[in-house]
């Protein structure tokens, strides 16, 4: 199982290295439970079978002069265990962003790219902010996971975060890979036509916003989008992602497994998209 | 009257299991010095609790499962949902 939307917002020895962090983290993040061990973390991951974990950070310097964990610190993060990965954030608002990207992927190693249009306050379908972005993942050959619908920080504005505002961007940059996260939850039938039309749209499913993640993943999965949708057109298109740690990625994974998907398209939402995606190695 | 306070930390793997923590008490009673006196185990943790009984394993997997039973995943719990703001 891979979780491609985690956030290194509880880890303790990021928290405790850095003192403005954990402020950050309440006040602008709006996250509000106290730090565990890094070993915490691994242990959630191995009670319902997550191999491995994508850590995004996201920079606001601009919005809120602060980054909610620096793509230095997600990088060392990573170098302390093989099951997870970093995916690197800048801020669309300064002109140099893509010229830091390129340092986060090539000098730290990290993976990808995670914005929040909410939380960054940019707009997703600037050509002037956001597209150099979209043609640097292009050119590092990442994928771009973007915040959409309700954000659950106080200050983030949802208009930033409709999906329907990257559909030009997405056939502007047929080689990136777009990641719409929480299946753009209100605008969840939105974010699926996305899916559903264009071949680099992915969705991951960290639906929450009322209500267990069993029953908001059967609200949307089964109820709004229905699962024959899911099976036929969106079985290669959905990852697996929880929030954590915002929500219980424990209680994530069950909610996906009592679905009732079939058993490939279960595989593939819990591991094979993400893996595929990632150009990660398959399990021996 | 004397009063040593020691806190540690243990480190759970499961969402409800039970941890005998009956010697790590007895090590810190002994490393006190601490002949004759009470000792008082509380737990800082809001989903904790403390229960004394044998520490046998077939009891403590029945405790576990009357806990699950007791509080199970499945009820619609009122408090469910995200909570807006700290503690609200």
């Amino acid at each position: 199982v891979i979780d491609i939307h985690t956030h290194p917002v509880m880890i303790k020895e990021l928290v405790d290295s850095d003192p403005m962090l954990d402020r950050n983290i309440h006040d602008v993040f709006g996250f509000f439970f106290p730090p565990q061990p890094l070993e915490c973390f691994l242990l959630e991951m191995d009670e319902d079978g997550v191999d491995f974990a994508v850590m995004l950070p996201v920079d606001c310097t601009m919005a809120h002069g602060c980054k909610i964990v620096s793509n230095e610190q997600v990088a060392a993060l990573v170098d302390q265990t093989s099951r997870l990965i970093g995916f690197a954030s800048v801020d669309p608002n300064q002109a140099d962003s893509p010229k830091q990207l390129e340092r986060a992927i090539n000098t730290l190693g990290l993976r990808g790219l995670k914005l929040d249009p909410s939380l960054q306050c940019f707009d997703p379908s600037s050509t002037e902010k956001a597209y150099p972005l979209y043609e640097a993942c292009s050119s590092l050959d990442i994928p771009v996971m973007l915040h959409c619908g309700m954000s659950w920080t106080p200050s983030g504005l949802a208009r930033f975060a409709q999906p329907a505002l990257l559909e030009e961007a997405i056939q502007k940059f047929p080689s990136v890979n777009f990641i719409l996260a929480h299946f753009g939850w209100p605008w969840v039938l939105e974010a699926t036509m996305l899916a559903v039309k264009y071949p680099n749209v992915y969705l991951d499913t960290a639906i929450l916003y009322s209500g267990t993640p069993k029953d908001a993943l059967k609200h949307v999965l089964a109820e709004q989008v229905g699962l024959d949708v899911v099976e036929r057109s969106l079985f290669n298109k959905i990852l697996f992602g929880s929030n954590y740690p915002r929500i219980d990625m424990r209680r994530f994974v069950r909610g996906v497994r009592e679905l009732g998907l079939s058993n490939g398209t279960e595989k593939a939402v819990l591991n094979d998209n993400a893996q595929r995606l990632l150009k990660l190695p398959r399990k021996p | 009257m004397k009063s040593i306070i020691n806190r540690i930390e243990i480190q759970t793997v499961h969402e409800t299991e039970m941890i005998n923590i009956t010697g790590k008490v007895n090590e810190l009673v002994e490393n006190s010095g601490v002949k004759n006196g009470t000792v008082f185990v509380l737990s800082l943790h809001t989903t904790t609790g403390i229960t004394v009984n044998e520490g046998l394993l077939d009891l403590e997997i029945d405790i576990t499962h009357m806990i699950q039973d007791l509080i199970p995943d499945e009820k619609p719990y009122r408090h469910s949902r995200f909570l807006t703001g700290k503690w609200r």
